[in-house]
Order: C-alpha cells, then structure tokens, then sequence
C-alpha cells in the first residue's frame, strides 16, 4: 500500500503553523518491516500516527509509544487482549482447528512464537513497564490486522527478550504477509527487526524549520546469508550509510 | 502462630475506635458531664431500640428509619442512573458540558432543602416530592463527576479502540470501564447527600403518613425524648456506615483500579 501526500502540521501554543512535514510518500509492502529513524523531534512519531490516520478503515495492530497508559486498568491483561483481539473480526481462532487445543487461539500462538511469557492474568497495575509493553505487542500482533504500526515498540525490554521479539516479529510479518512500520530512536533495534530502514537527517524541527523528513533516505538493511564473509560485515557498513544520512543537512 | 492480616488489623482497629467512642460516651452520661436532657445514657438509648415507643402512637425507630431509607434509595438510584447517562453524554460533547455547566453549577450550589417547599406543593405532599428533592440536590453532583471522569479518559486508550475498530458495543464497555471509578465516587459522594436531603426534608415537612426518622427526631426532642432522638441518630448513622462499607467493597472489587479516596487525594 502506498500513500501519498501525507501531510502534517499543528498550532503551537503562540497559534503559529507548525509544519511537520508535507507531501510525504510511503509505501507499506506486505511481508516487509520498514523502520524509521532519526534523532529526538524528527517528527518520526508525528508520521507514524498520519500514517494511522490515513490507513484506510480497517484494523491497525498500533503500538502506542504510551504503551502502559494504552491498556485498561480495569481488566487484566488478558481482558485488554481480548478486548481487541476478538473484536476485529479477523483475530478468532482458526475455525478448523479443533476448540480448546492449546496453541489455537491467535493470543497463545502470537505468544508462543514471540517467546512471552508473562502472566496474562494481571492486572496492569500488577506489571512491569517491560511486562505491558509486551503485553502491547502481543496485543498488535495477535489482533492479525494487515497493518502493523510500533512507536519505540523495544523501548523498555531488555536485550534477551527483545532478541526474542525481533525474531518473532519479523517471522509472523513475513509468513502472514503483514505490513509494517516501526519508528525507534534505536538504529541497533531497528536493523535487528527491519528489512530497510527510512533515515531521517537533521535537528528537530520547530516554528520557523521543518523536520528533514524531506531528505530522509531509505537505507536498506542486509542480513548475512550464512555462505562467507563475502558481504563484509553488514552491520557495520548499515550504520555507516545511516550516519551519512543523519549528517547530510 | 501468624501474625493478623492488613484486614483483620485495620478492622479491629476501627473496632476499637468504636469501643473507645462508646465508653467516652458512657462516661459522659454517668458522670453527668452533659445534662441527660440532651446525652441519655447508652442503656437509655439501647432500651429504646431494644423496646421500642414509649407512647402511644409513636412508632418504632426502626420503622421510621425504613421508611426514610426507602424515599432516600428511591432517589439516589434514580440519581445514578439519570447522572451516568447525562454524566457520559456532557462529557463526551464538550460544547453541550460548557453549556449545561452553568445551571449545574447553579443547581448544585442550591441547597436542596430550598427546593423542597416548592415541589412538595407541586407535588401534593406525596413521598415523590421528597424523592425529587433528592434528585435534584443529587444529579448536579453526580453529572459533574461522571462528566469529568468521560472527559478526562484517556485519549491513547480512544485511540486504541479507534485504531483497532473494536466494535461499538465493546467502546461502550470501555467507557464504562473509563467512568466507572467516577461512577463510584458520585455514588458515594450522593449516598450521604441524600440521606441528609431526606432526614432533613421530613423534619421540614413531616411526610403524609407521619413515617420518617426526620419528622420523629424533630417531635422527640421538641418532647425533650433524648433516648428516642439519639436511637434516630444511631440508626441513621449506622445504616450510613453501612451503605459507605458496601460502597467501598463494591468499588473495590468492580473497579480495582483506584478507589474515590484515591483519586480526590491525587486531584
């Protein structure tokens, strides 16, 4: 899916017109992740939520960077999943599948393929901050919206279980053919995570300058493929590209 | 041997508070430290729920305070449900709130009791005159709570449900969910007002049938009865107790969030 002219501005506190942005392309392929980076007050939030808002009317498995306040505290984490998860009318479980096996439901299997395991009988208050946010994702992942939309999404896990989720993640986007966008000040996370990765240049953007969403570049991620040494060493010249990139303005 | 629980602690603590304010006003009465005109002992006042009249015609405490309880319930349910669905509305119209809030404002700064004389005409001194001055001292309080609580939800929580076109009759669940610690603390903040727009009512304008603890405290101490109007205040202030410890475990285990007194100590 490709939307064009993604535009966003708003009023400061003095009424002024701040721009954000203007006339933005981005196309979300299914299968693929796509990251965006760049420095604190790119406006990298700002265009996740106009790409919400411009995703046609079906479900969107949205990650809100305010993931903790994103959750009902009155229900327990499994309330607030199925709060969503069986509403959408795509996340039931698989009708062929006997009922009550383990596995069926798209909770347990999101769960299981993203190696969670928190207790989803707690309440919010109950958890940790690291415990909500996988909550979050596991609430995005199993609501099998075609669009999956993360703020900060690794924000608060620590290094174990975000390898977990990395993996997890990409391999449900991949075999369920889903689109992704996710937005990190973690250029690290993001190459973990995404196929290729929107880097945007500049200082943050204000009244009088906009953000440098217009000279951003897409800056693809590769992955060895096991044979040798012969791509170099990825990571490395991946970082270098990006660095290019942030200081290009 | 274990040691009490945080319950069975704060319990006999309050139980305690209990014993200690009736011993201090055992004492009081013994020692003639008030005139008995106005503090009767606790035995008096224990013979007069545990006998019952005195006098001819009198009724029993127990069956005034009935039929106080059942105008005062009559109008704090009418309250609650009349506050939630206006209450949401305001709250989620933001134009029509600002408009409304003036006379709500006004209305809840009025003193019920005021309003009595009024309706009690209009409404030929039948028991829904006293239920309606509940209503109307009541609902300006609870609409503005609920309103305050639909409004002051959460925005990314909207969102969520936006985002994930979760299906209308579960976002009216949600907003539920939102409201109903507001919903809560309305009710609890309305359960006492009502119960003094009602006592206070009766002693104004005593009812049709004469039943009502207002109206028979108001004889009792005009006759000098202070066993008879303490038995009133004991009762009252008991079946009080009771509707807030009731609230207040409700609260607790619908909500499980934050409890009233949570939240007006965070506001």
């Amino acid at each position: 899916m490709r939307l064009d002219g993604l535009s966003c501005s708003y009023r400061s506190d003095r009424r002024d017109l701040v721009v954000v942005f203007r006339d933005v392309s981005i196309t979300l392929t299914p299968g693929r992740l796509l990251g965006v980076f760049g420095p604190n007050g790119c406006g990298k939030s700002s265009l996740l939520r106009t790409v919400l808002a411009a995703v046609p009317s079906e479900p969107v498995g949205w990650i809100p960077q305010e993931f903790q306040e994103s959750l009902f505290p009155a229900l327990s984490l499994n309330g607030n999943l199925a709060l969503v998860v069986a509403s959408d009318g795509t996340g039931r479980s698989d009708p062929k599948q006997p009922s009550g096996s383990v596995g069926t439901s798209p909770v347990e299997r999101v769960r299981l393929a993203l190696g969670i395991e928190i207790d989803l009988s707690s309440k919010p208050r109950a958890c940790s901050i690291g415990m909500l946010q996988q909550a979050a994702i596991l609430r995005a992942l199993a609501s099998r919206s075609r669009f999956l939309l993360a703020d900060e999404p690794f924000s608060a896990l620590d290094a174990n279980v975000s390898q977990r989720i990395y993996r997890g993640m990409r391999s449900i986007v991949q075999t369920e053919q889903r689109s992704a966008l996710i937005v990190s000040h973690d250029l690290l996370s993001l190459r973990a995570v995404c196929d290729e990765v929107l880097v945007i240049p500049g200082r943050p953007f204000s009244t009088t300058r906009r953000s440098g969403m217009a000279h951003a570049v897409i800056v693809p991620v590769h992955r060895p493929t096991g044979s040798s040494g012969a791509d170099g060493d990825p990571e490395a010249s991946f970082l270098h590209l990006a660095q290019n990139v942030l200081e290009s303005t | 041997m274990s040691f009490p629980t945080p319950l069975i602690r704060r319990g006999g603590l309050w139980a305690l508070g209990c014993l200690a304010a009736l011993a201090l006003w055992w004492i009081s009465a013994k020692t003639n430290l008030i005139t008995p005109l106005v503090l009767s002992s606790p035995e008096d006042v224990a013979k007069e729920l545990l006998h019952g009249p005195k006098t001819v015609g009198q009724r029993h405490v127990f069956e005034e305070v009935r039929g106080t309880m059942g105008r005062m319930l009559a109008g704090w349910a009418a309250t609650i449900g009349i506050g939630l669905v206006l209450g949401v509305l305001l709250g989620a119209m933001r134009k029509v709130e600002t408009l409304a809030q003036g006379p709500l404002e006004f209305l809840r700064a009025v003193p019920p009791v005021l309003l009595f004389p009024l309706l009690a005409v209009v409404l030929d001194y039948r028991d829904a005159a006293y239920v309606w001055t509940i209503i109307v001292g009541c609902t300006p309080i609870m609409v503005l709570v609920v309103a305050r609580g639909t409004a002051g939800g959460s925005r990314i929580r909207r969102a969520v449900l936006i985002a994930y076109k979760v299906r209308v009759w579960r976002r009216v669940l949600a907003a539920l969910l939102e409201v109903g610690p507001y919903l809560f603390l309305g009710a609890r903040l309305t359960a006492s007002t009502a119960l003094i727009i009602a006592v206070v009512s009766e002693m104004v304008i005593p009812t049709r049938d004469g039943i009502g603890i207002g109206s028979s405290v108001r004889d009792a101490g005009t006759a000098y009865d202070a066993p008879r109007v303490i038995a009133g205040i004991m009762v009252v202030g008991a079946v009080g107790v009771a509707l807030n410890l009731v609230l207040n475990g409700l609260e607790r285990v619908a909500g499980g969030t934050r409890s009233g007194a949570d939240m007006i100590r965070e506001a």
